[in-house]
């Protein structure tokens, strides 16, 4: 080939022949790229741009699809439900904090290697390897009305804060919320422990020469230090909190009680499969993408600001 | 209807992946439709999707009993079924159909949520239908728009569902009620529950967490208020989801609810919980299934066939039914004749022998008589279900984003007092101008 | 300011069977440098962080200004480090970094500024305050790094290895800015270094140790002129001492090829000794002191260096290895002993650079009896001179 040719000549370089042999390197180049290029086409390129195509359609499916023009989207802001389904998104994002204090409070007491560190940072990974279904189905006994939880505040007198966790409008958001944190926390442990275990050292030392106590070394230094990490982490949150929690909320809640715990994607799934409105799903879809872009690139962009 | 209880547990990444695929999919072709004659060419591989199949024991013991026999009649034809469950096939249904590929054969839901809802890419199968199975068959309205007894047939209906009421004799005569109980208004029933609940007895066993018991009540109670004109009317989208005629289909439940004969925990337990307290003589009454799920079937074997009893709704129409679902050939099938003769075996008197025998699923032909050994309760819903006054069951009418997702939704709100009615009404009037299918 | 005095400190880490840190005894006077010097893993690092409180001692006591610290907290000894790779803190500016260690000690604003203010202008970092530690130059996060110590006015400052990631130039320079610094606020300070050089340039008092095991401590030149044993002897000075076996027959040495008059050392009736002397001793003949002997070199290897040239050449007689396998840290010249291609020793001569001399010149140089080291061929030891008023000090 051009290539092998052109990098094995060792011979004296003219400029025709320089130029032939970078020529023959960016086309072997393209070559090697090639294969990625077209998987990446077909199964991301394609279907997103069919996507935001679909998203300008009336279509149910079986006949073609016809344009609406951006009917979709009007209809959208008109969208009871679907306005409410994203009220329950920004929840989950506003939950960050929690999100991020957890694993990290975490992660810093296996850091520390406390006795047993091992057998801890098995345990809080072992709910990441449960499937959704597993969860979703083992939390609807726990906390049923009459279930083991209620049942257990009963029997020491606080029967008073029993309650319908997972049918209480008010409650059962935030129950799921905690649920998933629960559910995911130990992909951030690991996460932050990988983070600490990458921290440097001497700058630790030197806070504590300086006169730092645990808690300021936390504050001042550690902090600071993973916040490449907890940047990384809160985009992965904000990901998913649109697109890998709906298998969890549905076995938990169907999305209820009324709407209570719908989410984007849950509405986008239920507006495709349910209703058959594939045009609209799409719809959601690429407004959900928007958002996930804008608020991650914000993110970042933020981050990036405070920290230079 | 028994079917979306099996919905307890979800779905997992098939739902998204599906999504990814309808995306992929486009507009397309649409391969030609029927040749008529039932014997034209069966051979080859048919592939049926089929959600009862590996999740109902009775049902898969039977199919395949079935088919191994239509395999030996036809030699040459080999039968690919695939068990689709129940929680996913919306999704996979969906984007086969956007895709114009998939299997021979479906099972789909009967009515407007079911396979009415897929109409637009199944084959329409009156030439296929003979004057005699369209006679010994019943049902039709199931896989007819408008649920019309005449019209475009997009399925072969099997079995019989629908919802009727079963009481616990024994803690009926406790309370010093009558064992051969059936009111006559829907206040007699309350009325009967309240001296129930006075004899410190549950008069109602349920849960209504995913808000499915409220398909069975709106179903009776519209059947019990209306005409079965009407029900064509909500079918056809001529009438309103807020017209009076839903909202007397609601009172009932309403009433019961506020009647507090319902145990307290009733939204926060599945229906399959609130069967299993019925079964365990934990309440004296429970909406149930004519079959396969929160029936006789289960109830007789824990507290006994002739403790078990049988009510239908008061009012216009006491039986509601619909059939259990139906066998659809897809537009894009490749084998449609072989298909349409599995089909027309799988719907046979001998077939539907079987069925009955090993999955207890109701007959939807006139020629079937139950054995003298079937439990009292099958053989009386049978014979309900060939009488005139037999209605279809108003449920059928209900769109799929209506059933499925709107109305349990607002209801469980509605019935525990959160929202009102009317604006739940309004609500699914919304969803269904939103999601009529053409 | 404090003296710091550390007493048969020990360090074994973990599942490690020798000492790290093998029972040091020092003191460190107020206000005097000291400084730690010594091969890569020598422990001379390890022993800096036990004093800093980074690391815990295994066995031993370390009081600064006359207190018990061993098991104090790094915080409450009230010392300062300056760390190999700066250790600045990335987040904060310069002004930050040097706030922070007064800031934690609830230190009145209005003083820490005075304090930052003046600490800034003597390390010329008043241009630099609002930048943050990735926009500085490597010598100037080593300033920061110091003045990061010295705004602090601890009572002592631990540097560990400060210079070794500049440039070779650059860390000249810090060398004698640290000097200038050290002269001038006169903290109690202990240096670590790898590099003789800094150690013998910047240390009061330098404290050589190998293998955890503390060899000698002592002002430099006499580090250099009285070296305890032969690791000390080679440690010390560039290019390293030349060593060759020397033979006692009949009251003469014989050693690197010439017979010489024995001078007044305690042999202890050895009749085989190591001798050591020093490449800057040797000298042309005819510049040598009166008592020379004359030695005949022929060139191997001529290094010139403009104002002096380092001469190579063999000398007769087997080579010594002991207490001479001294790691390639200390640069250049001597990587253990040099041999020659016929397996003999090859001794070097830095000479004044006169003319050019180039392989297979001969030169006739003299070696001084008076100014050869004697060595214990067992044990590496320093052989005493009997009439030494120097006092060799060894631990």
């Amino acid at each position: 080939m051009t290539a092998s040719s052109g990098a094995g000549s060792v011979g004296p370089r003219t400029g025709r022949r320089h130029g032939a042999r970078h020529s023959g390197r960016g086309l072997t180049r393209w070559l090697f790229l090639l294969p990625a290029l077209v998987l990446l086409a077909v199964l991301i390129v394609y279907p997103i741009g069919d996507a935001i195509r679909l998203a300008f359609t009336s279509w149910d499916g079986f006949s073609a699809p016809h344009s609406i023009g951006l009917s979709n989207f009007e209809d959208l802001l008109k969208d009871k439900r679907f306005k409410e389904s994203l009220l329950h998104n920004l929840a989950i994002v506003v939950a960050i904090p929690i999100w991020i204090a957890v694993p990290y409070a975490v992660a810093c007491g296996i850091h520390t290697k406390v006795a047993g560190w091992r057998f801890f940072r098995l345990v809080f990974f072992l709910p990441v390897v449960l499937s959704p279904v597993v969860l979703g189905a083992y939390y609807g006994i726990v906390l049923a009305e009459s279930g083991p939880l209620n049942g257990a505040l009963r029997s020491v007198g606080l029967g008073g804060l029993a309650h319908e966790w997972l049918n209480d409008p008010a409650l059962t958001l935030p129950v799921v919320i905690g649920i998933i944190i629960w559910a995911t926390f130990g992909v951030g442990v690991l996460i932050f422990l990988a983070g600490l275990a990458n921290l440097d050292e001497e700058i630790v030392e030197a806070a504590q020469v300086d006169g730092a106590s645990r808690w300021q070394i936390q504050r001042h230094v550690v902090f600071w230090q993973l916040l490449p990490v907890i940047e990384f982490w809160t985009v992965i949150i904000v990901i998913a909190s649109f697109t890998a929690f709906f298998p969890l909320i549905y076995t938990l809640t169907k999305g209820g009680p009324g709407t209570a715990t719908f989410t984007v994607d849950f509405d986008l799934y239920s507006e495709a499969f349910t209703s058959g409105r594939l045009g609209y799903a799409s719809a959601i879809g690429v407004v959900m993408m928007f958002i996930i872009l804008v608020t991650c690139g914000g993110l970042v962009a933020l981050l990036r600001w405070r920290r230079s | 209807m028994t079917k979306p209880f099996r919905t307890g547990l979800g779905f997992g990444l098939a739902g998204l992946l599906a999504i990814a695929l309808v995306a992929c999919g486009g507009g397309g072709d649409s391969q030609s439709g029927a040749t008529g004659g039932s014997e034209a060419n069966v051979s080859g591989k048919i592939a049926v999707w089929d959600f009862e199949y590996e999740t109902t024991p009775g049902y898969t013991k039977a199919i395949k009993a079935l088919d191994a026999e239509f395999e030996k009649l036809h030699p040459g034809v080999t039968i690919e079924r695939t068990a689709q469950p129940y929680e996913n096939y919306e999704a996979i249904y969906r984007a086969a159909f956007t895709a114009h590929e998939g299997p021979d054969i479906m099972t789909m839901s009967p009515g407007q949520s079911g396979v009415l809802s897929y109409k637009n890419g199944l084959e329409e199968l009156n030439d296929r239908i003979s004057p005699e199975m369209n006679e010994s068959i019943s049902q039709w309205e199931s896989v007819t728009p408008g649920l019309a007894a005449e019209g475009p047939r997009y399925g072969v209906p099997f079995g019989i569902q629908g919802w009727v009421f079963y009481y616990n004799k024994q803690l009926f005569a406790k309370a010093g009620l009558s064992t051969s109980f059936q009111p006559k208004s829907w206040g007699e029933l309350i009325s009967a529950g309240k001296r129930l609940k006075a004899a410190g007895i549950q008069p109602f066993a349920g849960g209504n967490k995913e808000g499915s018991e409220t398909w069975g009540w709106f179903s009776l109670g519209f059947q019990s208020a209306n005409t079965p004109q009407q029900t064509t009317e909500l079918a056809e989208g001529k009438m309103s989801y807020t017209d009076e005629a839903v909202t007397k289909a609601f009172q009932p439940e309403i009433e019961t609810q506020e009647a507090g004969l319902y145990p307290s925990d009733r939204f926060g337990k599945t229906a399959i919980e609130g069967f299993t307290q019925f079964a365990e003589g934990k309440g004296a009454m429970i909406l149930g299934f004519w079959t396969t799920g929160g029936y006789w079937g289960d109830f007789n074997p824990a507290i006994g066939e002739k403790n078990l009893g049988i009510f239908y709704p008061p009012g216009n129409a006491q039986v509601g039914t619909l059939a259990g679902y139906a066998d659809s050939i897809p537009v894009f099938a490749k084998n449609k004749d072989a298909a349409w003769a599995l089909i027309e075996f799988l719907s046979s008197k001998k077939a539907s022998e079987t069925f009955f025998r090993e999955a207890g699923i109701l007959p939807n032909r006139g020629d079937v008589t139950l054995p003298k050994s079937a439990p009292v309760q099958a053989r009386e819903l049978v014979e309900a279900s060939r009488s005139p006054e037999r209605v279809i069951a108003p449920n059928a009418a209900l769109q799929a984003a209506v059933n499925f997702g709107t109305m349990p939704a607002e209801m469980n709100q509605v019935l525990q007092g959160r929202t009102s009615l009317e604006g739940a009404q309004e609500a699914m009037q919304e969803t269904a101008e939103k999601t009529r299918v053409e | 300011m404090a003296a710091i005095e550390i007493d048969g400190v020990q360090k074994v880490f973990d599942g490690m069977e020798r000492a790290a840190v093998a029972e040091v005894s020092l003191t460190v006077a107020d206000g005097e440098c000291l400084v730690l010097v010594g091969p890569s893993g020598c422990g001379k690092s390890t022993l800096l962080r036990m004093i800093a409180g980074i690391e815990r001692v295994s066995g031993g006591q370390i009081r600064i200004d006359g207190a018990d610290v061993t098991d104090r907290e790094a915080r409450d000894r009230d010392i300062a480090m300056v760390f190999q790779n700066y250790a600045l803190y990335p987040h904060m500016t310069v002004e930050e970094n040097l706030h922070f260690g007064l800031k934690i000690r609830k230190m009145p604003k209005a003083e820490r500024n005075k304090r930052v203010e003046a600490v800034a202008q003597m390390l010329r970092l008043d241009e630099l305050v609002r930048r943050k530690p990735g926009q500085l130059s490597g010598g100037q996060r080593q300033r920061v790094a110091m003045g990061r110590a010295m705004v602090r006015e601890p009572k002592a400052l631990l540097m560990d290895e400060p210079l070794s990631n500049l440039d070779a130039k650059l860390r000249v320079l810090m060398r004698a800015e640290l000097a200038r610094l050290h002269g001038r606020v006169g903290t109690t300070t202990i240096y670590v270094t790898h590099d003789q050089t800094e150690a013998m340039t910047l240390g009061d008092r330098v404290a050589v140790i190998s293998d955890g095991v503390l060899q000698q401590v002592a002002p430099p030149d006499e580090l250099y002129s009285s070296p305890a044993n032969l690791f000390v002897a080679s440690f010390i000075g560039s290019p390293s001492i030349n060593v060759a076996e020397g033979v006692v027959r009949d009251g003469r040495l014989v050693f690197a090829g010439v017979e010489l008059p024995i001078p007044p050392v305690d042999l202890g009736g050895r009749t085989r000794v190591l001798v050591g002397v020093r490449p800057a001793d040797l000298n042309p003949f005819d510049k040598s002191g009166a008592g020379a002997v004359p030695l005949r070199a022929t060139v191997e290897v001529a290094e010139h260096l403009g104002a002096e040239m380092h001469v190579l050449f063999p000398v007769v007689g087997p080579a010594s290895h002991a207490g001479t396998e001294v790691s390639g840290d200390q640069g250049h010249e001597r990587e253990g002993v040099l041999l020659a291609d016929d397996g003999s020793s090859l001794f070097t001569a830095v000479l004044p650079a006169v003319g050019s001399v180039g392989p297979g010149d001969r030169l006739d140089l003299g070696i001084d009896p008076e100014l050869l080291m004697f060595f214990d061929p067992e044990t590496g030891g320093s052989l005493q001179r009997v009439s030494s008023t120097a006092g060799a000090s060894s631990r």
